[in-house]
């Protein structure tokens, strides 16, 4: 208001009537404070549109093209995703990745959850609890891979020779090359180091859920079970879908536990998209089959995208 | 009813600190051999029953990393990239951020809904044609390169951030300090941006241990010992001897400790921070 009052009365003196319609519709047009606006908005927009609306732009064109590394590439139209649809291995990958995400997200969820009731709870060294309980998630994720990698190592591994020796198992397990076993020991890593972020998110929405609630449902006789289901659960619901929605974006398009652990083996059985993109377009030297690839899960990505969006959207107004 | 409650709760602690002591071990045991791994000698490492409480310390495998391996480079080469990331998002970021929550001007809206649905495009979608674009500019191999891959992440997400946090600067101060003749750009520069010191000081952090922990855009642009950071020379160093074991934890320790000091640090914003302000307390 301040400024628009200043800077109205500028334009009313009488020695900026010259041109002074036009700047004024322009400032109808564009807004009060455009100029120094636009001014302060490019360098941003330097980076959105160069670094990544550009880009965006340009992996969809190059998934139309057959286009190897320092090549010449040449206009394909569909041809890559209609043989990308014909090959088994897209399939597989497709399988894995739909497995690998909700159990991840799924397990992260319960697990989260779980450990954010029980520090909810007046413990004794409860921040320091939260503190150490938050370190696999602090940790780079390529440190994390190598450590279980270590650990899961068929030889000289800990996992084998400690489930050995407790008689859990009566031969050493191959955790990363078994086909039965090789996703779910990736998925036990990928829980492991992003349960903590649910754990801090859910700690925070309880936090938020008023005392009084739960003094109201256990008037009304309510058990644990019931105050957990009727108070707990709806003063969740927004942390639990925002967190939850993130979390499958972050969860399905995070190459490094599997191209650390497995590589996408054997046989591709642990293979995901991101490995697979990866794969295709920079060792395979396919840059349009690789973006293909990429874009073929974005169908998907787009609706997770535009749901989280919304919801941020809606939280940062609110 | 009172009797009722304390069997509740009897009941839920009497379930919950086994669980809270099965968690703990799980959460806390992969750091414990990580750590005495890169503490014990090879000898102790590579035997058919492996040692869980290690008999026998040694600096070698520190030793080795610091000394005797590319890794002082990779670690120069992340500091130069996540600190210049910072730098220049900060810039892009708190410049964006004033003009959307302060200014008025047509397509404001339309710019934050860009940014945060750019926060949301994941990496793997973009490092393909930014691998192209950057293999055109004769960029492979270079920081300049990667903190150019790197502001994709961290622009979006500090101008996000600081958008948040500006919107709580009340407006009054900075009309007030108008009306005594101070312009738009030194009441940015002197009421907003030291009333949003802390802000900006765990937005820094934020980007600096984004960039220091990033993966595939370091796997994808970088190749030679000279521009490789230190996550793609972890996992590069596999290949390059057989016990690798005790050297590799000893470098996963070194290239650990700056983003755990700095989420311990910052731990109270960091649930607010990663959601971007979409979870509230």
């Amino acid at each position: 208001m301040t400024t628009g009052g200043r800077e109205s009365m500028v334009a009313a003196s009488p020695e900026s009537t010259i041109g002074g319609p036009r700047r004024r519709g322009l400032k109808r047009l564009l807004g009060r404070d455009y100029q120094l606006a636009y001014l302060m908005i490019a360098p941003s927009l330097l980076v959105l549109l160069g670094l990544i609306g550009f880009p965006f732009v340009r992996a969809i064109s190059l998934s139309l093209e057959s286009q190897p590394i320092g090549g010449e590439g040449h206009f394909v139209g569909f041809d890559n995703f209609a043989s990308l649809l014909q090959d088994k291995l897209w399939w597989l990958t497709f399988k894995n990745t739909l497995f690998y995400t909700v159990m991840g997200v799924g397990l992260k969820t319960v697990v989260g959850m779980v450990f954010a009731l029980i520090l909810h709870q007046k413990l004794k060294g409860r921040t320091a609890l939260r503190a150490l309980l938050f370190v696999p998630w602090s940790v780079p994720i390529v440190v994390d891979a190598f450590v279980w990698r270590w650990i899961y190592s068929d030889l000289n591994g800990i996992l084998n020779f400690v489930l050995y020796r407790l008689h859990i198992i009566d031969q050493y397990v191959l955790w990363t090359s078994d086909p039965k076993i090789v996703l779910w020991a990736i998925i036990a890593v990928v829980v492991w180091q992003g349960t903590p972020f649910y754990m801090m998110n859910f700690l925070a929405g309880l936090q938020s859920i008023p005392e009084e609630q739960y003094e109201a449902s256990k008037i009304d006789g309510a058990s644990a079970l019931q105050s957990f289901r009727h108070v707990t659960l709806p003063g969740l619901t927004s942390v639990l879908i925002v967190v939850t929605l993130l979390s499958t974006i972050w969860t399905s398009n995070e190459l490094q536990f599997v191209y650390i652990l497995s590589s996408g083996g054997p046989a591709h059985l642990s293979e995901i998209f991101p490995t697979l993109a990866f794969f295709t377009s920079i060792p395979g030297r396919e840059l349009g089959m690789g973006a293909a690839v990429a874009l073929s899960f974005f169908p998907l990505m787009a609706s997770l995208i535009v749901l989280a969006g919304r919801f941020m959207l809606r939280g940062a107004e609110a | 009813m009172n009797g009722s409650k304390s069997i509740q709760r009897s009941r839920w602690h009497f379930f919950s600190r086994p669980v809270l002591a099965i968690g703990l071990l799980w959460t806390l045991f992969p750091f414990y051999w990580l750590a005495s791994t890169a503490l014990k000698p090879n000898d102790d490492m590579y035997r058919p029953e492996p040692l869980l409480v290690p008999q026998r310390l040694t600096l070698d495998h520190f030793q080795k990393v610091l000394f005797d391996s590319h890794f002082p480079e990779y670690f120069r080469n992340s500091t130069v990239i996540a600190i210049s990331t910072t730098v220049l998002s900060l810039f892009v970021g708190i410049l964006a951020a004033y003009a959307i929550v302060r200014l008025d001007f047509k397509g404001k809206n339309l710019l934050a809904r860009v940014l945060i649905f750019s926060y949301l495009v994941p990496p793997v979608l973009l490092f393909i044609p930014l691998f192209e674009l950057i293999y055109k500019f004769d960029m492979l191999n270079s920081l300049q390169g990667l903190t150019f891959a790197y502001l994709t992440f961290t622009v979006p997400f500090t101008t996000w951030l600081l958008m948040g946090y500006f919107r709580t600067v009340p407006v009054d101060l900075e009309e007030a300090a108008m009306v005594d003749g101070c312009n738009r750009v030194s009441a940015l520069l002197h009421i907003t941006l030291p009333l949003s010191a802390p802000a900006i000081v765990v937005t820094a952090l934020f980007s600096f241990t984004l960039s220091w922990n990033e993966f595939l855009y370091a796997l994808t642009f970088t190749s030679d010992a000279a521009s490789k950071t230190v996550t793609v020379g972890l996992a590069s160093t596999v290949a390059e001897d057989v016990f690798f074991w005790g050297v590799m934890m000893a470098a996963s320790v070194l290239i650990a400790i700056p983003p755990v000091v700095l989420y311990l640090l910052g731990q109270r914003w960091v649930v607010s921070g990663l959601t971007a302000g979409a979870v509230k307390a």
